[in-house]
């Protein structure tokens, strides 16, 4: 029989996690060029929410929590199609070709629009994980200092238990379809504020013109088959990997690096004080599990 | 950003064959194999010379000879960072020498002879287009032109409508073809889209000038693209 138990409730183990929930933060920024056009992203974000479970199999599952992106912007730079005088056929051939052909000029080059979807909410829709107790050195301390020295320097060695997920799954970022007139003004303003103050009003017209309905020069120009809010949760989520990327910080978070309970080893049981040291019990054969009604840590005293 | 508008495709709105500006280009065949020596000037400024081999093994069946490249080496130097500009060129008897402006004010006129000077030889000068050669335009600026031909006194006209954004994206059609001859053009009135280009068919001694008569500056309010989707109408005011 173990000389310590510890035990917390379904709803104490859940305030417990709230607070290591809240704790976590992630953020990214990444470009790349993919053909036709370019893109870079910047993303911050935050957990809230969840509902937790504990099993009698050992197994936490943690559910619903959302993904909020207090940062998620998304600039996509690519060539205005369209703005090329076409080169035309001055003398054809007698098989139907062109022997002389005007060179043609094009105006005009790349544009970059930016998209914001800052406050988007995602969901993790489960986290599957047991509990993982790992002794901890502290890297601070030093070879020859004894537990007393350790403490009285803030070093101590501690006992630490981590949420460890077995798989952590996100769900894709919902962009809602209301994107595509984001997009569609984005690129008309970009538009705008390329022309420069001289150019007469003609000259602008006969460029819209020449770009034709912007939503489907934009498609065109990004290689957009479906609609567009699919088009960016798929650029966002599997061509940046951004859902892996936050699947691998969130299961990197809670499996190493915040763990849900501390505490030292030796453990103090009493403080110093009247210049008496300390009284430290070491901690040993630590374990933590958990059942449908609480968690439990065991320890022995040696 | 990178976005690049050269002014004087807007802001030069009339042709001139003898005058060629970025909007315009003269065609011309050599026919007679041979070593040509060409030079482009504008009025009253100094001139650029280059070389053309009109040679039966070259493959070249069109010769595109940039007049800016050519008058302005420096500038277009400085602008494509690809040093002294060609000044020889080739092309086969049966092709075609096209004369063009890829930038810049332009205003150049074009004159070639042979290389070894012989005075009863036929010379080709961009003011004094002959039988065979062609004018190629680009019309991009709405409105009513009057086309001459300043050698025969022969006149047209040209109608370019406002450009309208329609359901796909605007592109010009076929490019018009136009015979300019002693007497008139045919046809005599050419309705143009911007952007289409406008040949005209050399059979007698020409020099093209188009000039804008009537400009057409469409709506009074800038005619952008419109976003797809339910709008909400806007209400006339009412009194009361």
């Amino acid at each position: 029989m173990s000389h310590i138990t510890i035990a917390a409730s379904e709803n104490a183990f859940g305030q417990i996690f709230k607070a290591a929930r809240d704790n976590f933060t992630f953020s990214k920024s990444d470009s790349g060029s993919f053909g036709p056009f370019s893109a870079s992203y910047a993303v911050a974000l935050h957990l809230d929410d969840g509902t937790i479970q504990l099993n009698n199999d050992n197994t936490i599952e943690i559910e619903t929590v959302d993904v909020v992106f207090d940062t998620l912007t998304l600039q996509l730079c690519f060539d205005l199609p369209g703005f090329c005088i076409p080169s035309f056929c001055i003398v054809p051939d007698p098989w139907n070709g062109c022997l002389v052909g005007f060179p043609g000029f094009c105006i005009g080059g790349p544009i970059c629009v930016p998209l914001d979807m800052s406050g988007l909410v995602s969901e993790i829709s489960d986290i599957k994980a047991s509990l993982l107790p790992s002794y901890f050195v502290d890297p601070a301390r030093a070879p020859g200092w004894s537990d007393l020295d350790a403490e009285f320097n803030g070093h101590p060695n501690k006992w630490r238990i981590f949420i460890d997920p077995v798989w952590v799954v996100v769900d894709p970022i919902d962009i809602p379809a209301t994107i595509a007139n984001v997009l569609e003004n984005a690129v008309k303003n970009a538009v705008n504020n390329l022309f420069p103050s001289w150019l007469p009003g003609w000259a602008k017209d006969l460029i819209w013109a020449f770009l034709g309905p912007i939503l489907d020069m934009v498609k065109a120009a990004l290689g957009i088959l479906d609609n567009v809010e699919d088009f960016i949760q798929d650029l966002l989520g599997t061509t940046f990997n951004l859902l892996g990327l936050i699947e691998t910080a969130v299961a990197d978070y809670f499996a190493s690096q915040h763990p849900i309970y501390e505490f030292e080893d030796p453990y103090p049981l009493l403080p110093s004080s009247g210049g008496l040291i300390p009284v430290k019990i070491p901690i040993r054969n630590l374990t933590a599990t958990v059942n449908s009604d609480e968690m439990i840590i065991l320890a022995d005293v040696g | 950003m990178n976005m690049t508008f050269d002014r004087n495709l807007f802001s030069q709105v009339g042709l001139d064959s003898g005058s060629l500006t970025m909007l315009g280009a003269v065609i011309h065949s050599f026919h007679e194999p041979g070593e040509y020596r060409g030079s482009v000037g504008t009025e009253g400024e100094g001139q650029a010379v280059f070389y053309i081999s009109v040679d039966k093994e070259s493959p070249a069946a069109q010769v595109n000879i940039d007049l800016a490249a050519l008058a302005q080496p420096s500038e277009t130097a400085k602008d494509c960072g690809c040093g002294e500009p060609q000044n020889h060129f080739s092309v086969n008897p049966r092709g075609y020498a096209v004369f063009h402006v890829s930038g810049g004010a332009g205003g150049f006129h074009v004159h070639v002879r042979r290389a070894r000077e012989n005075s009863e030889e036929k010379i080709f000068d961009s003011r004094n287009l002959d039988d065979g050669d062609i004018f190629s335009a680009v019309i991009l600026r709405p409105g009513t032109y009057a086309v001459t031909n300043a050698h025969t006194r022969a006149r047209a006209q040209i109608v370019v409508p406002y450009p309208k954004v329609g359901e796909t994206a605007y592109r010009p059609p076929a490019p018009v073809r136009v015979q300019a001859t002693r007497e008139h053009f045919e046809p005599r009135r050419i309705e143009l889209f911007p952007g289409q280009g406008l040949l005209f068919e050399c059979k007698t001694a020409s020099r093209i000038k188009i000039e804008l008569e009537k400009a057409d500056d469409g709506p009074k309010t800038p005619r952008e693209p419109t976003t797809r989707g339910w709008r909400k109408a806007t209400l006339p005011e009412t009194d009361g």
